[in-house]
């Protein structure tokens, strides 16, 4: 076999293949600029591709002459057949052919992925809904991007486009954060993150599709959607998991900004922080593997100051907030249940006693094949002394039952029914000019519908 | 009592070549466990050394791969993954769609790891981690 030859086929099999690809590219004009960019680019990658194989059948003519001469032929990185230059040659035939094909086939394997989740839905609640849910809702778009840098440096930007109650469109960076992996154990980022308390803040987040359920547990849910807990956090994030007897355990320490409270809602400071006082929070999971199955245990802590404005900018309070909390989520035999403790122990900066509330949740579902109905109750018995949570809108001891039903259409998309009943507490809270206002305990009932989808 | 000793040896061969359906390969400068292979497939271990690894999937044997070496299935993969990619931004592995492209793929780069139904004559530049 002349390997001149056989090179000067790899050579015109990939240029034909490049050129045939370039040949059937469509002429729509508003693509033309991107499939044109594309196309470049896997020209490129097939010229780098001819220059690894001249360089192979040199590698291998100069094994063959060595063969011939009686010397002993080695090629590095030949693991199999190094002896043998025929097969060897006869293989690199089969590989150029493979790769020609391949080249062939290839489909937008460059560039980057984009990731993302979007629901749709309805629903409908009664009249003391803060929500007041009266029919269609066009959802949230969540869109995120993951572009690797190299060997060691990562990012995650996303972005979520939704509705605000208003009506009007909100576009948001949920997250975005640069990371560098030190190693398996250790990955370090940068930037705005879901801050890694219990499971559900981290695991779903916007990800609709993602949760069993419609709707978050009220005090998780997102700071402008009622949330009362921090969900994002902007600073640094330590990040890892590594064996440990026979399961994994992972951590998380990071530290940032702290946030505050304006206009009744928590804001997280992601410009720059209000005071010099930062967040300070770790989490330990653990999951044990073994005959423990699918099961992960965990606690986590946090701690900031939190001062609330008025809508003049003037300071209403200052609160020590230190929040700790556990976690557990175990499935196994279609069966799956998560559970969430919260314990806020805070204190007012100024001084006095110390305020304690609890926060909780317990859900369990099961899959009847691609049928999982599910129920949850959720609780949060507030401090009424506590000026962190009176000083938020939604900053009100509730409890809460849900029940649904989840149909996996495939298994990326999934419908949702689900219902739900609130019962409220009346407590006096503070408003944003720093006056108490009352509210009345109340009652309300809310059914939903939710259509998601990941892609 | 030859013909007792290849029947005996038959006996053995073949229900071993039977549960074999695939091989792990890598690129030479890679070296992995069993375990390693499968936190890699799993997005737990990035990193051999100084080496990003590089997984890729092969569509024509994923099926059995999932269940004879994740012991997952097709399902549960993907959802974990997608779980992965949210929370972590860890890209999944690519897809190649066949034997050659994935031997293709791990030849030629650095840090990579795939699986291929049978490495055969193309073994050239790849090194055999373990059978499945």
């Amino acid at each position: 076999m002349d390997k001149t030859l056989t090179m000067a086929s790899a050579g015109r099999a990939l240029w034909i293949a490049a050129l045939v690809l370039v040949a059937a590219a469509p002429a729509h004009a508003d693509e033309a600029g991107d499939r044109i960019k594309a196309l470049e680019e896997r020209l490129a990658a097939s010229v780098q591709m001819i220059e690894r194989l001249a360089a192979r059948v040199s590698e291998l003519e100069r094994a063959a002459q060595s063969a011939a001469s009686g010397a002993p032929a080695g090629a590095p990185g030949v693991t199999n057949g190094a002896g043998d230059p025929a097969r060897a040659i006869t293989d690199l035939q089969a590989s150029v052919k493979q790769i020609s094909e391949g080249l062939s086939r290839t489909n937008g394997e460059s560039g980057l992925p984009l990731h993302g989740f979007a629901d749709v839905g309805a629903g409908w609640s009664t009249a003391r809904d803060p929500a007041r849910l009266r029919g269609f809702n066009a959802g949230s778009l969540d869109v995120y991007l993951t572009p690797q840098l190299g060997d060691r440096v990562k990012s995650l930007v996303e972005v979520v486009f939704e509705h605000l109650p208003s009506g009007e469109n909100e576009v948001e960076t949920e997250r975005l954060q640069i990371g560098y992996t030190v190693s398996d154990a250790l990955t370090l980022w940068m930037g705005r993150f879901h801050t890694p308390i219990g499971l559900w803040n981290t695991s779903f987040h916007h990800g609709a599709y993602l949760q069993t359920t419609i709707f978050r547990p009220r005090f998780i849910d997102f700071e402008d959607k009622g949330g009362i807990i921090p969900t994002h956090t902007v600073g640094l994030w330590a990040s890892g998991k590594t064996r440990l007897g026979a399961g994994k355990l992972n951590y998380d320490a990071y530290f940032g900004n702290g946030p505050s409270i304006r206009d009744r809602v928590l804001a997280i400071n992601a410009f720059t922080d209000d005071d010099s006082s930062k967040t300070l929070g770790l989490n330990l999971g653990y999951q044990p593997g073994g005959i423990a199955g699918d099961l992960t245990v965990g606690v986590h802590a946090r701690g900031s100051t939190v001062s609330t404005y008025a809508n003049s900018g003037g300071l209403l309070s200052r609160t020590r907030f230190r929040l700790s909390g556990a976690y557990l989520r175990y499935a196994a035999n279609d069966w799956e249940a998560l559970g969430e403790y919260y314990r806020v122990a805070d204190s007012d900066a100024a001084g006095g006693a110390k305020r304690i509330s609890h926060l909780w949740f317990a859900q369990l579902g099961r899959d009847y094949g691609s049928l999982t109905p599910y129920v949850r109750y959720e609780r949060a018995a507030l401090d009424l002394a506590d000026n962190y949570f009176l000083s938020q809108q939604a900053g009100r001891p509730y409890q809460r039952w849900v029940g649904g039903l989840r149909y996996e259409l495939d298994t990326r998309s999934s419908l949702k029914a689900e219902l739900s009943t609130t019962r409220e507490a009346d407590v006096l809270q503070i408003d944003a000019s720093g006056s108490r206002v009352p509210f009345a305990a109340a009652r309300y009932r809310r059914a939903a519908l939710e259509y998601s989808i990941a892609f | 009592m030859k013909h007792r000793i290849a029947l005996t040896a038959l006996a053995i061969w073949l229900p071993c070549a039977a549960a074999l359906a695939g091989e792990v390969i890598a690129h030479p400068f890679v070296s992995l466990s069993g375990n390693d292979i499968r936190d890699v497939y799993l997005g737990e271990k990035q990193l051999a050394g100084s080496l990003r690894l590089v997984p890729v999937a092969n569509s024509a044997i994923q099926s059995e791969f999932l269940i004879k070496v994740l012991q997952t299935d097709e399902r549960k993969y993907q959802a974990r993954w997608l779980r992965k990619t949210f929370r972590e931004g860890l890209p999944p592995p690519q897809v190649k769609g066949s034997d050659a492209e994935v031997i293709a793929f791990v030849r030629s780069t650095p840090g990579a790891v795939g699986y291929v139904s049978a490495v055969g004559d193309g073994t050239t530049g790849v090194k055999v981690l373990e059978g499945f």
